[in-house]
């Protein structure tokens, strides 16, 4: 800042307009804070607040976290002894804010066909993704990057995790379940799954059952362990298009092109319910973490929660413009997000079905959508082939995490990767689109050399990049990130072509 | 009626209250408007009648001893009315083994100028004479910057061996601090171990930011390095200071390399300063934002306040009453490679923007004795915060005193100090710590006895 640019500083004893108080006071810190944090809460450009308001924050974050604070003490007795008054009431927002994304990952590809499924491996660790593309591939959740693919023979519809995410289940139109090591990628086992293609794949709780979903209108229970077929469930009138445990593991959901939801007992394989209520075909279903309900998004654009007690429907949850493709309780049960054709997802909160927040920014439509263990982010893999990740607060708490092959994205398409190092000294690399506002202090790490950049590799191990790392002058971008300036020390990636994949026949 | 308040008093709008801080009386709390004007009106004594409730006002004020006129606690100023010093300070090379981003001094880029013994000797028997005439019992050598001290290594040896020797031979103790880089071979940390009393080492914090900032001559990272000098300190229980320069590059990872020092090492302070606009610093477009620093940095205190570690910046500093930033008004003696005495860590040689105000004196072979240019001596130790026409309404004047007065120099226009970002840093920061104050008094009124009363 130039100095003509600074006022002098006038701090001076002097007269100052008076407020509306007739008497004078001495005000308590407590109440200052209380402000404050009024003025914070609706002021999310926290770097552009004055150095005021910041230095009251320090205090606030000193003082022991109270829902009451001191009022004003008025002088006209000289004891200074502050008394209590209710804080303001949390405020409720009544219409759910609308997150957009256009911009984050933008172009970004995952996948070079849409992503029919993803699952999020139970350590929070791995995400994987599959599609019509053939590919499965597993990313690191915690940087995006491209870790492992592996190619089916016909597209991928489903994919799970089992409960101890060792292994990976996956599903599609060649009729077979294939059992996948987590560890290093190899094929466990091919299981005969239905004749007509597999939609959904499930693990039991413990891990013993498989449970798979197909056009053949029946669900049929394998043993994980040998692939042998331990029982067939039949009812539907047509195709299944999802299947899920209770999370005892005493029941078994599946839904289908019948409209209809079943609830069969696994234990001896009988139909424990028919639940009712959706007027179109029923594409996904979610069990509540603790077991007392049920979730199902269907083609008429609803969500529906039913009670397992007895089968009611508890709440529709009707916002979606088009067909619910994905339905995934959060880890604590109280929240449910949806993803739909109608390219957005949505957060309904459980306990009233109020809509809390829309995440908008696929360009085509959600097909699958799942939290993190962890319950601060929501994953969705999209018809338009990307996966993205949402933060459930709506508001950025991490980085923009971009799930970017480039094999999978056009060859216009630039991007930057960056490093940064978290608080405990692990640096992480991201990639964004260029132009994408990195965090302040994270360094590019740009391949600058056109040509010159390596897929990922081959073979059982994980994919690494290398790059070496550069530090790079940044300037401000909105938000008060940074701007990578591609210059001449961090340019953008040429996408190649070329990708190789680890193929299993 | 006579003025009831005669102490300084400021006021600072604070979101739609005011925060009334007698900066000399050591009291600080909020009021309303109200109270302020009724205290305007004390202060130029328009208080004929006093009603009912004026008079409770009037009370607490002088409870807190607000009001009358003794009581301002004393102001620190030049400790000698000569000029004396007892610590030398050796700016020994220009050379230097990182290439610091934002070097203040630009250090490798300028042409190599290392100090000869012989002038570290006289600077040391200068002040070791002066110890003895004041009647101190020690005297101080330091090393500081333009350069890495470390990297003329024979003469720093030397010249403490020295030291210690004239120290023993007058009855007298010796010690020895440094600014160092911490980029030691490990025969270099011992012997600092064994000789000097304590250590500042400049490092960036986590080890990208570090190594982005603060890399070697060769552009290779500096942290591994650095961290197992600090290992070795912590090893051996040698005190350190840690010392933490932060750019619009590194300011969002503060918290996170506050974090990492503190679980890797274990400083006696950390000192957190933005980076100044100078040398390298003045040309890489780095520059931190006041506020975004301001944020960064208390959210970096609160790391350190658990840790249970210092944790400054060096121009906040509420419980500080004085009227001089540092000791380069007039008690710094400092010396450059080619024997120049200057007043100020930032000027380490005559190459130096301003070195015509802030070097003012020489060894003078023919007489044996430094001379010093005693109008510029007296320029220097003129130079407090009474003389700055722009601090004269600021609360912190008393505290920051001006400032480090280089770094003002560089914000000067037609000799006028006009403000800079540092300023809108060290009230937002003093700011924090008088609420702090507050918080910590019961969270309405900070009131420290009155002086007289001690």
């Amino acid at each position: 800042m130039k100095p003509n640019q600074l006022n002098r500083p006038r701090f001076e004893l002097h007269q100052v307009e008076p407020d509306m108080a007739e008497n004078m006071e001495i005000c308590s810190l407590q109440e200052l804070i209380n402000q404050a944090e009024h003025v914070l809460m609706n002021r999310r450009d926290f770097l552009g607040l004055s150095a005021l308001a910041a230095t009251v924050v320090l205090v606030a974050a000193c003082s022991p976290a109270s829902t009451t604070g001191p009022t004003p003490t008025s002088i006209s007795t000289p004891t200074l002894t502050p008394t209590s008054t209710p804080a303001p009431a949390p405020t409720s927002t009544p219409t759910p804010e609308v997150v957009e994304a256009r911009e984050k990952c933008s172009g970004l590809q995952a996948h070079t066909k849409a992503i029919a499924s993803i699952a999020i491996s139970p350590d929070g660790k791995l995400l994987a993704s599959a599609g019509l593309d053939k590919i499965i591939k597993f990313w690191s959740l915690n940087e995006g990057q491209l870790v492992r693919a592996l190619e089916q023979k016909s597209g991928v519809w489903t994919v799970a995790f089992s409960p101890d995410g060792s292994l990976l289940a996956s599903g599609g139109t060649d009729n077979v379940v294939r059992l996948w090591r987590v560890s290093n990628g190899s094929l466990v086992r091919t299981l005969e799954g239905c004749e007509l293609g597999i939609w959904s794949v499930a693990f039991s709780p413990d891990g013993i059952l498989l449970a798979l979903g197909g056009k053949d209108d029946s669900v049929r229970l394998l043993r994980v362990s040998n692939g042998t077929l331990v029982r067939t469930l039949e009812g539907h009138d047509s195709g299944v298009w999802a299947v899920a445990f209770s999370p005892d593991g005493s029941l078994l959901a599946s839904g289908g092109i019948d409209n209809k939801v079943r609830l069969w007992r696994v234990s001896d394989g009988s139909l424990m319910r028919t639940l009712k209520g959706h007027t179109d075909e029923v594409n996904s279903l979610a069990f509540s973490p603790d077991g007392k309900l049920l979730a199902s998004g269907s083609n008429d654009s609803t969500v529906l929660l039913w009670s397992l007690s007895n089968g009611s429907i508890v709440r529709s949850l009707q916002g979606h413009t088009d067909v619910v493709w994905s339905v995934a309780f959060s880890p604590d049960g109280n929240l449910l997000a949806s993803g739909s054709k109608d390219k957005t997802i949505r957060l309904w909160r459980v306990s009233d079905g109020g809509l809390v927040r829309v995440f908008e920014g696929h360009t085509g439509g959600v097909l699958s959508v799942a939290f993190s263990p962890d319950g601060n982010f929501i994953l969705s893999g999209s018809a338009d082939k990307t996966v993205r990740l949402w933060y459930v607060t709506g508001s950025r708490i991490g980085p923009d995490i971009c799930f970017f092959d480039p094999a999978a994205t056009p060859i216009e398409q630039k991007a930057i990767t960056y490093k940064v190092t978290d608080s405990y000294g692990i640096t992480r690399t991201y990639t964004v689109p260029c132009g994408s506002p990195i965090p302040q202090g994270a360094v590019c790490t740009c391949n600058c050399i056109p040509g010159k950049y390596s897929a990922p590799t081959p073979g059982p191990t994980p994919t690494t990049r290398k790059p070496t790392p550069t530090p790079t002058p940044k300037k401000p971008g909105p938000g008060g990130g940074v701007i990578c300036t591609c210059d001449k020390i961090c340019v953008c990636i040429p996408v190649p072509r070329k990708y190789c994949f680890v193929m299993f026949k | 009626m006579r003025p009831l308040i005669s102490t300084e008093v400021f006021v600072i709008p604070l979101l739609g209250r005011y925060l009334v801080y007698a900066p000399l009386r050591r009291i600080a709390f909020i009021a309303n408007a109200s109270a302020i004007n009724f205290l305007y009106r004390l202060r130029h004594g328009e208080v004929q009648q006093a009603s009912e409730e004026e008079k409770a006002f009037l009370q607490f004020c002088e409870q807190i001893h607000l009001t009358g006129e003794e009581g301002d606690w004393p102001i620190t100023t030049l400790e000698c009315a000569t000029f004396q010093p007892t610590e030398v300070t050796l700016f020994l090379t220009t050379r230097c083994n990182l290439r610091c981003i934002y070097c203040y001094a630009s250090a490798g880029d300028r042409p190599i100028a290392e100090m000869y013994f012989i002038i570290a000797k006289r600077g040391i028997e200068f002040v070791c004479h002066n110890a003895l005439e004041r009647g101190e019992v020690e005297f101080g050598v330091g090393y500081h910057g333009g350069g890495e001290p470390t990297t003329h290594w024979s003469v720093l040896t030397e010249s403490f061996t020295y030291a210690q020797k004239l120290a023993r031979k007058n009855g007298l103790q010796v010690y020895g601090s440094m600014a160092t880089n911490g980029f030691l071979t490990p025969e270099k940390q011992q012997w600092i171990i064994k000789n000097f009393r304590g250590v500042n080492i400049s490092v960036d914090g986590l080890p990208a930011v570090q190594d982005m900032q603060r890399p070697t001559v060769s552009g290779k990272p500096s942290s591994e390095i650095v961290m197992q000098t600090i290992r070795t300190f912590d090893k051996a229980n040698f005190p350190y200071g840690i010392r933490v320069t932060v750019t619009s590059a590194s300011v969002e990872l503060l918290p996170q390399s506050i974090a990492y020092l503190l679980n890797e090492a274990h400083p006696k302070h950390i000192q957190v300063e933005p980076m100044y606009s100078l040398g390298r610093g003045r040309k890489n477009g780095l520059e931190v934002e006041p506020s975004a620093f301001v944020q960064a940095f208390l959210e970096a205190k609160q790391i350190a306040d658990q840790a249970g570690v210092d944790f400054f910046y060096s121009a906040a500093r509420v419980d500080v009453l004085a009227n001089r930033f540092c000791l380069s008004c007039g008690e710094g003696f400092s010396l450059t490679p080619q024997g120049l005495v200057s007043a100020c860590y930032e000027v380490p040689g005559p190459e130096f923007e301003f070195a015509d105000q802030f070097i003012f004196g020489h060894y003078d072979e023919r007489q044996g004795r430094y001379v010093f240019d005693e109008e510029k001596l007296t320029n220097l130790r003129n130079h407090t915060v009474e003389q700055i026409s722009w601090c004269q309404a600021c609360f912190c004047k008393w505290h920051c005193a001006g400032d480090c007065t280089y770094k003002a120099r560089h914000a000067m226009v037609d000799g006028q100090f006009l403000g800079d970002s540092r300023c809108e840093i060290t009230r937002a920061l003093t700011l924090a710590q008088i609420l702090e104050k507050i918080e910590r008094s019961g969270g309405k009124v900070w009131a420290e006895p009155a002086i007289a009363l001690y």
